[in-house]
């Protein structure tokens, strides 16, 4: 009778199994490994470690039509797939893309935006932005409809709580300007809308709130942040998962629940009209038709509404002077200890008549010039560059107020945003905030000087009926 | 003794292949869903 093997042999047969079933395993995946994507697996990888270690970065920060519909992946990156829609139209995807034609790979943009207005929050933006490292510049998009100190669905009012505790979290980094941040946070604490959110939220909302809580996998970014301790990598993904994770659930879950059947259709309405246009450009006076018909039924009064400043259902803090100023010198004195350049950049804006653009936004500009003047600055005002098709109609899904955006899904947006880029690119290297290998001609000559098919009538919201003067075309030489 | 060996052994492979099968699965669904970038940063 044979002997039964011992525990040794026995042990020694099950890795022997192991070993053989691992070689077998490793060839047959060998024989099969595609090469194309190991390639692309390496380029990725040489691709984000130069970014990681040596871009300087450019971060584009503003309300919700800044991330477009995209507005949950907080930092965008997508360098090549430029006309597909969604990320690849933001201004940041542009710009990105218009370096790399020019054989600029030193500096590289992103954008931080999420639906809210607010001056407060910006300041999540600015941490995530320091966190990541190599900021070079901070570029906030402006405009004086969608501007308020604090500026909040319902939905976003606790935002204001995140801006304190990004506020308290400079003061530490920065001493030097803590008496600044100070300073302002006296002044939130003081306000109508931090009164609000803690008669929301209760007193003890710092038990509840806090900046690594602002997203549902936080698992996931605890196990990240613990394998991969202190590195920029880590601050800039687990921070853009963070806000994706949340803005992913409140655009999905949350927005069709609060939204109304007629608001919805509106917008698929009008996302339709723009993609038939582009699939078919024969049935471009259907479409204009029918848009003119979507304008009028639904979308008109509404914003006619906003931009009297009259919301009825939703609570609103507008902006003064005194807010613009307080935000800007404590954004100034941040930048000061931080060492990064503060540009304002206002997008070419249909729906701002021209008595509302010179009844408000003279002084408005002129509180950034001024507000920025002791750091590295520039204001690239590009809000009467009406030439069509570039942000028009967009639509700012979750701003409070319907409001009229192109939608980032079409590439005529793409073909406007394009241009934007291009001025925005040559306005930064003149000023030097790029290298001068930066400015020159735009790569896709042809998309500057498109004609668009809906270019008849852009109407003037803020007074119906009437039509915007053909704007001249867009002259990217000198922005 | 051949047959406890072989059962062993075949214990042995089974176990590799089915760990490393479902390891690759759960690889390649972080990778398709993008949390991948999570794990890795993102590119």
């Amino acid at each position: 009778m044979p002997r039964a093997p011992s525990i040794i042999v026995k042990a020694a047969s099950f890795f022997l199994g192991v070993i053989c079933a691992g070689t077998a395993l490793h060839l047959l995946a060998g024989s099969s490994a595609d090469v194309e994507h190991m390639g692309d697996y390496y380029d990725l990888e040489r691709m984000r470690v130069h970014e990681i270690l040596n871009v300087r970065r450019h971060v584009v920060i503003g309300p919700c039509y800044v991330g477009g519909n995209k507005q949950q992946n907080g930092w965008q990156e997508t360098p090549t797939d430029i006309l597909s829609g969604d990320n690849s139209t933001l201004l940041s995807s542009m710009i990105n893309y218009e370096l790399s034609n020019r054989g600029v790979t030193s500096d590289r943009f992103y954008t931080l935006a999420r639906a809210s207005a607010g001056f407060v929050d910006k300041f999540v933006f600015i941490k995530t932005a320091l966190d990541a490292g190599n900021l070079a510049s901070i570029i906030y998009m402006a405009a004086p409809e969608g501007n308020g100190e604090a500026f909040y669905t319902p939905l976003s009012i606790h935002q204001v709580f995140y801006g304190i505790l990004a506020l308290e979290n400079l003061a530490q980094r920065y001493p030097g300007a803590s008496s600044e941040i100070s300073t302002y946070l006296k002044r939130v604490e003081k306000s109508a809308y931090y009164a609000d959110a803690v008669a929301k939220y209760g007193q003890d909302w710092r038990s509840r709130f806090s900046l690594e809580r602002m997203g549902w996998n936080e698992k996931l970014t605890t196990l990240h942040e613990r394998l991969f301790p202190q590195t920029p990598d880590s601050a800039i993904s687990t921070k853009a998962r963070i806000w994706d994770a949340f803005w992913f659930t409140t655009n999905t879950i949350v927005r069709p629940m609060t939204d109304s059947a007629a608001v919805i259709g509106r917008d698929l309405l009008i996302r339709l009209t723009l993609w038939n246009t582009l699939r078919d450009r024969k049935s471009a006076n259907i479409t204009k038709t029918v848009l003119d018909q979507t304008v009028e039924s639904y979308a008109l009064p509404a914003a006619v509404k906003g931009h009297l400043f009259e919301p009825t259902d939703k609570k609103h803090y507008y902006t003064t002077t005194e807010d613009t100023d307080a935000w800007l010198k404590v954004m100034q004195s941040i930048a000061q200890q931080a060492g990064f350049a503060l540009i304002t950049y206002s997008q070419p804006s249909y729906h701002y008549s021209a008595q509302f653009v010179a009844q408000r936004w003279p002084g408005y500009m002129e509180a950034f010039r001024r507000g920025t003047s002791a750091v590295p600055s520039l204001v690239i005002d590009r809000s009467l560059q009406r030439y069509p098709n570039d942000f028009f109609f967009r639509k700012c899904r979750n701003c409070p107020e319907p409001s009229f955006y192109a939608d980032d899904h079409d590439s005529k947006v793409a073909i406007g945003v394009y241009r934007e880029s291009v001025a925005v690119i040559n306005e930064m290297s003149k000023h030097g905030f790029l290298p001068p290998q930066a400015s020159g001609l735009p790569k896709w000559e042809r998309l500057m000087t498109l004609s668009p098919d809906l270019d008849e009538c852009i109407r003037d919201l803020t007074f119906p009926g009437q039509c915007l003067a053909a704007a001249p075309a867009p002259s990217w030489s000198s922005p | 003794m051949n047959r406890t060996l072989l059962k062993w052994f075949l214990a042995g492979a089974l176990t590799y292949t089915a760990v490393t099968l479902i390891m690759n699965k759960g690889i390649l669904q972080l990778y398709k869903s993008q949390t991948w970038s999570v794990v890795y940063g993102q590119f």
